[in-house]
């Protein structure tokens, strides 16, 4: 009881999950769709021929694309494991009392679901359009391509919890995806290729699958191909499973590369200021220092996003919270009092000598833009920069594109497109990146704004001529 | 020191060694302490001493090669499901999943954990309160959309949705700016003032000096030293006593400082309260093991001679000045967070 309840709750985790994403159910859909729409025309010339199997080429066809579903539905899998893995998710769900079964199981049932939503509408269409549909084979081909669809999808968990890195599950994943679908006969049948070609194929699980589909989707169900079918995907599923069980049972994430993070006090002008300091483990590559908004703290999802960035390309990342914010005041004052103690404070976190990267936002874009001059900086990242108070545009002498402009240095723009502060204009920095969706507080799709600054920070002399170092694995303590 | 059967983590001759590119690293060497129910217990080390190494053998994440341990008690080899269901975890990743909101975060936790439906939504309603995540709407948002500060206590409430006997955290402040770090130092001690027992790791200095009821020193995957941080810093060093005093004329105070600790020897009753006497910068610096009887006796000596006092001040040893004995490191020195010796200013 308790496993079937832990199976549910994780089941619909991962179909949140998935329905959050509706690019993966739009894709999810239509490339079977396109498969249907693109390939099946390309087969109709060679239907008839010596080596092709008698009947339409639909029923041919659709077997073969039912089977391209399930195994695309399962093999995908691995990507989120690892992200989880690294988040600590799955850490943290080992050291509750779940069932690790579970655990696997609740992505094994979401990647059924996957197969077997679009694999019934792609019959029915398919069906519209002349393939000969014997209902009765067709619900037990959709329980073996389900056995097949989970046998997948465990062994693409298992996969990824024991690589734990995205480089090379997708090295495995497309090493192996290309020599199992050709060699099953998806698209093609094999009988079409050479002897040695099909002496090939008997060595490949899911050739037996791609047969047996074919014989069930031709109404055959009590076959010796179909119980062969049954019988080697049903072993590679319980194999997967217990793999993939197993997996969990011990998964770890690879330990962050160590590097040391610092809380340290600055005194300025204005008083203390607070910097949380990230140091990466080898020698940095620049110093990036960012901040709050009026009112705000450094610890805003974009500006965390920005950091990461930073991070990734070997920075030491400084997040300030300015004196004023530090005293609990939401209003930063005179602007000159407030760009002194930001001047000071970059002067006492950059005596390192190494190129200087500044940002923060809104309020604290604005601080940047104006002190990139004076404190020497490479690069300026404006997140949320706002142009104009809010629902006051166009209001002669109220824009501040000038800061934006006076920078006197390569500057990075984000801003959403509804943004009540106004979005500058392309030709007020270096580039102007316009967040979709997105309004002042840039909180809803954080790692866009990780990648373009990245991109960003990879243009910037000496800082993007070198590719970041990937760091070793080590052992945990 | 409670009784061994009623101790909350019992850790007894723990080892633990990984390959490494095909050779041994010993990250674990005999790992030995005893945490009592109701205590907030720290383990304070460099990187890499074997701190999250011990907590994954304790949370049931890691196998140890060798030792006993007792958490909760049941035995983390032989009964890590019991274990499981009576402690709770915050890993140094988090672990709060980005993609679903605050509350189905916690809700599905308070599920896995046996709570009913209706139990897990009242326990989560209670934790957002607690932690200041209730308001706004902020619940029912991704998390990805959350503040560094704001994921950092839901992962916190997390590890104790179902109410744990005793919680884990590793590095539990790291990256958290000191508003949201004394934060959740308070919410740490109101758990312990529940009946909670805490056990974290760190590598700052004045979590484990201010936080903390015990602390294990580790170092190379051993505990180094073990006690309360006043007993260690009062076992391996002593308080200064720093007087600024003003005696007319600054070539008088080195005079002054000599007489005073012959003044104060005859105060004390011939008790070596006073190690030593430095002059430095005007200010007489007085090494003393017994800070508060020398302090009242360096008052009674001022006063009596007539000479006014611009400054006094007590420097405490750190818990780095332990590290240094045992070790011949700073723990600064590794690289770590420097935290300023605690300075209590007494008078002015």
């Amino acid at each position: 009881m308790t496993f079937a309840l832990q199976t549910g709750l994780f089941f619909r985790r991962k179909l949140l999950e998935t329905l959050r994403q509706p690019v993966w159910l739009v894709t999810g859909l239509t490339t079977p769709l396109l498969y249907l729409a693109l390939f099946a025309p390309l087969l109709r010339s060679l239907a008839g021929g010596p080596a092709f199997p008698p009947g339409q080429v639909l029923d041919v066809f659709v077997p073969g694309i039912l089977v391209l579903i399930a195994f695309g539905a399962g093999m995908g899998a691995g990507w989120p494991v690892i992200w989880e893995l690294d988040s600590g998710v799955i850490e943290r769900l080992r050291v509750t009392p779940a069932s690790r079964f579970a655990l696997l199981l609740g992505t094994v049932l979401r990647d059924v679901a996957m197969f077997a939503v679009p694999g019934v509408v792609v019959m029915a269409i398919a069906a519209i359009f002349g393939f000969h549909a014997h209902w009765g084979g067709l619900a037990v081909l959709l329980v073996l391509l389900a056995l097949l669809a989970a046998a997948c999808s465990a062994t693409s968990s298992a996969l990824g919890l024991n690589l734990k890195q995205i480089g090379s599950l997708a090295a495995v994943v497309t090493g192996v995806q290309l020599p199992l679908t050709l060699l099953s006969g998806i698209l093609l049948p094999l009988s079409l290729g050479p002897e040695w070609l099909r002496v090939l194929g008997h060595l490949n699980p899911m050739y037996y699958a791609v047969q047996a589909s074919r014989s069930l989707a031709g109404g055959a169900v009590l076959t010796g191909t179909v119980g062969l079918g049954f019988l080697v995907t049903g072993a590679a599923a319980a194999l997967a499973l217990w793999w993939g069980t197993r997996s969990y049972q011990r998964a770890m994430a690879l330990s962050p590369a160590p590097g040391t993070v610092t809380a340290v006090e600055i005194m300025t002008s204005a008083g203390p200021a607070h910097a949380v300091v990230d140091e990466p483990a080898g020698r940095p590559r620049f110093l990036a220092v960012l901040t709050h908004g009026a009112g705000g703290t450094p610890d805003t999802p974009d500006v965390l996003a920005v950091r990461d960035a930073a991070r990734g390309l070997g920075a030491v990342t400084a997040l300030v919270t300015q004196p004023y914010r530090v005293r609990g005041g939401r209003a930063p004052g005179s602007a000159a009092r407030q760009d002194a103690a930001w001047a000071e404070i970059v002067a006492a976190l950059s005596d390192s000598g190494l190129p200087l990267v500044q940002g923060g936002r809104s309020n604290g874009a604005r601080v940047a833009c104006r002190t990139a001059r004076q404190v020497g900086a490479a690069g300026v990242i404006a997140l949320a920069f706002p142009l104009h108070p809010p629902r006051r545009p166009g209001q002669p002498g109220t824009s501040r594109d000038a800061e934006l402009r006076a920078a006197g240095t390569r500057v990075l723009v984000l801003n959403g497109d509804r943004d009540p502060f106004g979005i500058p204009e392309p030709d007020d920095a270096t580039r102007v990146v316009v967040l979709p969706g997105e309004t002042h507080a840039l909180s809803k799709n954080p790692a866009a704004i990780g990648e373009a600054v990245a991109r960003w920070l990879g243009t910037l002399p000496g800082i993007g001529s070198r590719p970041p170092s990937v760091s070793g694995q080590a052992p945990p303590r | 020191m409670t009784g061994t059967a009623a101790a909350a983590v019992q850790v007894t001759g723990l080892r633990k060694t990984f390959q490494v590119k095909g050779a041994p690293v010993a990250a674990l060497t005999g790992i030995d302490l005893a945490v009592a129910p109701g205590e907030i217990f720290g383990l304070l080390g460099p990187n890499g001493a074997g701190k999250t190494t011990t907590l994954r053998i304790l949370t049931t994440l890691l196998p140890a090669d060798a030792g006993e341990a007792l958490v909760a008690g049941a035995d983390v080899r032989r009964e890590p499901a019991l274990v499981r269901r009576r402690i709770g975890y915050v890993g140094q990743l988090g672990g709060a999943d980005v993609n679903a909101t605050g509350r189905e975060n916690l809700l599905l936790a308070g599920r896995l954990y046996g709570l009913s439906a209706a139990g897990a939504s009242r326990r989560c309603a209670e934790l957002l309160g607690v932690f200041g995540l209730g308001d706004g709407g902020l619940a029912d948002r991704a998390v990805r959309t959350f503040s560094g500060g704001q994921r950092r206590r839901l992962e916190v409430a997390l590890g104790i949705m179902h109410r744990p006997g005793v919680l884990f955290l590793d590095e539990p402040t790291t990256g958290l700016d000191p508003q949201n770090r004394a934060n959740l130092w308070d919410q740490l001690r109101e758990l312990r003032d529940g009946g909670a027992t805490v056990f974290l790791t760190t590598h700052y200095l004045d979590e484990a000096d201010q936080l903390t009821g015990r602390v294990a020193i580790v170092d190379h995957g051993r505990v180094i030293a073990l006690g309360t941080p006043d007993e260690l810093k009062r076992r391996y060093s002593a308080d200064t006593i720093s007087i600024t005093p003003d005696p007319g004329a600054p070539e008088a105070v080195p005079v002054l400082a000599r007489e005073l600790a012959r003044d104060l020897a005859r105060e004390l009753g011939g008790a070596p309260f006073v190690d030593r006497a430095d002059v430095e910068d005007g200010a007489i610096r007085l090494t003393v093991t017994d800070t508060t009887r020398a302090m009242a006796a360096v008052f009674a000596v001022l006063a009596a001679r007539g000479i006014p006092t611009r400054a006094a001040s007590i420097a405490r040893p750190s818990l780095d000045d332990v590290f240094l004995r045992e070790t011949g490191r700073s723990l600064r020195d590794t690289g770590e967070e420097t935290a300023a010796p605690e300075t209590a200013e007494v008078a002015a």
